[in-house]
């Protein structure tokens, strides 16, 4: 038997549960609406901001800083971009042109490259992007004067700072970019703008290189899946994802005048690396000067301490690999380390090879 | 006394390895009883050989070991131990032809070692028929970067290295 002020102790405990549900699912949605607005937001940010490297006309002076072992390497060079397409050159020389048209074009040193309009697409790279790590837009900051947004990109995994971004509101251009790695209190490379003027940009200079460069067609095919699939079946080595995760975005099999590279790419939404693998023994004379030993692999790989984007070469299994890309110094490591690797024959395999050798040439 | 030393002396080395027959045997140990400047000599040598077979023996590889009767050991010829063996096999024609089956295996090891040398280095150069290419790095990185251009933190980089 329950008596009436049971009843009314009852009915007051259930408001109360019914009041603090209510509150809850309110405040989950504002929190879960605050969450969704703040990843619309950076979302949004970096949306424009990857579009105003082509979109935005201008031109500028860029510095780049790359620590190594704590050494500083710098570079600097102008950079303009407009209906001519983005050029960008170091020293004496104009080496990247993009924009055209129908897709895009490159010119350096080398032939012109028509490049398929084709590639990873925006929503692609944040979702990988997003997958990956938590981004954060930051308090606005001026930088050379200008009002920016700040961005802030975090693994997800252990929150380690990676990136920080300064974009500018009015274009959406990354002004300043400065990457972290573990453990490293100053940043292991930095890329920003020293000077910057919006709404012009030059016709890039002709250089006679640049002339040459235009006769024969460097031509650029994308690999489609069934492509890969012959490719892996034939032997090359194309793996569907890179330690760190880094999937594969695509693969693009370039004409050259000798060897065929093949480039597959692969990103987790904030960097990009090229594999570039051709048959063949390397002309080490050929390339340019300055390569050292790559410190963080036991096998003999090598590169160009400070150069940007990172550049390591290595010979394995017939076959010249070079990795390119801007990923951190530590995840470029465990990419090279992923891939087949330069490993020197055991005595058995060696004298095999030897008296197998030695038997061809007795045998004519 | 002088003949019957002379006598015994070339027995000695024998007699104290025991190799001699009894009579002998007898003959030598009478002699060294009288004789003192035989008993002195007999002793000397019995020390010397006591300190050459308290060195070390070092063996030969088995492709070099002389076969065919040949001592498994063979001692270094420090303090006249070569001789005193010589000495007591008293066989210069075996010695020979041991120094022989030496040489040619020593000969035939060294010239293994070269074929093998040789063999090691072949193979350790890389395949003749892989092509000498060219890395065209600057074209790499160009062809990266057209890629890489629309990123969403895209920072325009550049494609050739300093000079």
């Amino acid at each position: 038997v329950t008596t009436g002020s049971q009843r009314r102790a009852v009915g007051r405990g259930a408001v109360s549960v019914v009041a603090c549900a209510g509150v809850a699912v309110v405040v989950t949605a504002l929190v879960g609406t605050r969450a969704h607005a703040a990843e619309e937001q950076w979302r949004e940010v970096l949306r424009r901001a990857g579009e105003a490297t082509i979109a935005v006309p201008y031109e500028g002076e860029i510095l780049w800083v790359t620590d190594v072992g704590g050494v500083a390497h710098l570079e600097r060079a102008r950079v303009r971009n407009g209906a001519s397409g983005l050029s960008i050159g170091a020293g004496r020389d104009l080496l990247l042109r993009t924009g055209a048209e129908d897709g895009h074009v490159v010119e350096q040193d080398g032939p012109v490259m028509p490049v398929p309009a084709s590639g990873p697409g925006m929503d692609d790279h944040l979702e990988r992007l997003g997958d990956k790590y938590d981004v954060v837009v930051g308090a606005p900051e001026s930088f050379m004067d200008r009002p920016c947004t700040t961005i802030e990109v975090r693994l997800r995994e252990g929150g380690q700072l990676r990136e920080q971004l300064w974009i500018d509101d009015e274009t959406g251009l990354v002004v300043r970019r400065e990457t972290h790695e573990e453990d490293v209190e100053e940043p292991v490379r930095l890329a920003t703008y020293l000077s910057l003027e919006l709404g012009r940009a030059r016709p890039p200079e002709r250089t006679a290189r640049m002339q040459r460069a235009e006769e024969p067609a460097h031509a650029v095919e994308e690999v489609h899946a069934d492509g890969v699939r012959a490719l892996r079946e034939a032997g090359w080595h194309v793996p569907a994802s890179l330690p760190g995760g880094y999937a594969m975005l695509g693969a693009y099999a370039v004409a050259a005048d000798d060897g065929q590279p093949l480039q597959t790419l692969y990103g987790d939404g904030l960097y990009m690396v090229s594999v570039f693998q051709q048959p063949g023994r390397a002309d080490w004379d050929a390339l340019p000067a300055g390569l050292e030993r790559v410190e963080e692999l036991d096998w003999p790989a090598f590169e160009w301490p400070g150069a940007t984007p990172r550049r390591i070469v290595w010979e394995a299994q017939g076959r010249m690999w070079s990795l390119v890309g801007d990923a951190p110094p530590g995840e470029m490591a465990a990419i090279a380390a992923a891939l087949p690797r330069t490993e020197a024959p055991g005595l058995w395999e060696r004298l095999r090879r030897g008296f197998g050798r030695m038997w061809r040439a007795m045998s004519g | 006394m002088r003949e019957a030393c002379d006598a015994v002396e070339p027995l000695l080395s024998a007699h104290l390895d025991g190799e001699l027959g009894a009579r002998e045997h007898q003959v030598v140990l009478r002699h060294l009883d009288r004789c003192r400047d035989c008993a002195r000599e007999a002793e000397q040598l019995r020390v010397v050989r006591s300190l050459v077979r308290s060195l070390p023996v070092r063996r030969l590889p088995d492709g070099l070991r002389p076969t065919g009767g040949g001592p498994d050991d063979v001692r270094l010829d420090v303090g006249g131990a070569a001789q005193l063996d010589g000495v007591r096999r008293g066989s210069g024609a075996r010695r020979a032809r041991a120094s022989l089956r030496a040489g040619a295996g020593v000969l035939t090891a060294v010239a293994l070692g070269l074929v093998g040398g040789a063999a090691f280095a072949l193979g350790g150069q890389p395949p003749a028929d892989a092509p000498v290419i060219a890395v065209p790095m600057d074209v790499l990185v160009a062809d990266h970067l057209v890629h890489t251009v629309h990123a969403p933190a895209s920072a325009p980089v550049p494609v050739g290295l300093r000079p």
